[in-house]
């Protein structure tokens, strides 16, 4: 073996395998810590840009929901009125409550 | 290989990624402690992370190694300009870091090599380690490393003589 060969064998040592799996977790780790982070910031971005345009258009929105509301009333009540009986009636609320 | 990996960690798959991880892991962490980063871990996982952010702007998918190590060099340079890094580190730590020895070389030229390796330049520590330890270009390595050619063919030359010189005189 010429002394090159083992320079080379040398410089070219690497880390032991037992590591290279965590290693390679850790790093996929934090690259899904990047990614949610990265998602996160995004979305709360949207959600100031969102927030912004309904407040520009607030003024507008007054007056739609002024509009449609006194005829939207029966079918809200109504609505209500279905959901109340649905929670009270239920099976599960009797069981919840020990009652059935 | 690497080129369809690429381009499937661009469009969001971190199976790819992994895959590209589980390649590159161990010559670049054998790099950064050859290169003598005491942290090469460290340094190596920033490294990958900055590397999935900055997929998309890697131009030549082919040529993802050679921009991962010009990554973790860049990384591995700023942070030693930077804050002091934590310098104590316990010797478990120290264990896991190390590198598995090759065969070839005897626990006498081991010790003259290593030696002979921290008085290096760092750049051209880095080249050395590039080119004759993992077979790399030259044209590779300047292209890593930001080096001109020719710098990093001098390197080479230089770097391999005065550690000839130190395996031959220890043997």
């Amino acid at each position: 073996m010429t002394l090159d060969d083992q320079l080379s064998a040398f410089l070219g040592e690497e880390p032991q395998q037992g590591r290279a799996e965590v290693f390679t977790a850790e790093v996929m780790k934090a690259v899904e810590r990047r990614v949610f982070l990265d998602r996160l910031a995004a979305m709360a971005a949207g959600a100031v840009v969102l927030a912004l345009v309904l407040w520009a258009v607030s003024p507008a929105l007054n007056l739609m929901v002024r509009a449609i509301a006194p005829s939207l009333a029966p079918v809200c009540g109504g609505l209500v009125f279905v959901a109340a009986i649905i929670m009270t009636g239920g099976p599960q609320v009797w069981r919840r409550l020990s009652i059935g | 290989m690497d080129a369809a990996l690429v381009r499937q960690a661009r469009a969001g798959s971190q199976a790819a990624f992994a895959r590209l991880v589980a390649i590159h892991e161990k010559p670049l962490r054998g790099f950064l402690r050859k290169s003598g980063w005491i942290d090469a871990d460290d340094i190596a996982q920033e490294a990958f992370v900055a590397a999935w952010a900055g997929l998309p702007k890697l131009r030549d998918d082919q040529g993802f190694r050679a921009w991962l190590f010009g990554v973790a060099w860049k990384k591995a340079l700023s942070q030693r300009r930077g804050a002091q890094r934590a310098a104590a580190r316990d010797e478990v730590w120290r264990g896991e870091q190390e590198l598995e020895a090759a065969k070839e070389v005897g626990a006498e030229d081991r010790m003259a090599l290593e030696t002979a390796l921290a008085t290096l330049p760092e750049d051209q520590r880095a080249c050395v380690t590039l080119c004759l330890g993992q077979g790399w270009s030259h044209a590779e390595v300047s292209d890593a490393l930001g080096l001109p050619l020719g710098t990093v063919k001098s390197h080479v030359t230089r770097g391999r003589e005065r550690l000839l010189a130190v395996l031959g005189g220890a043997s």
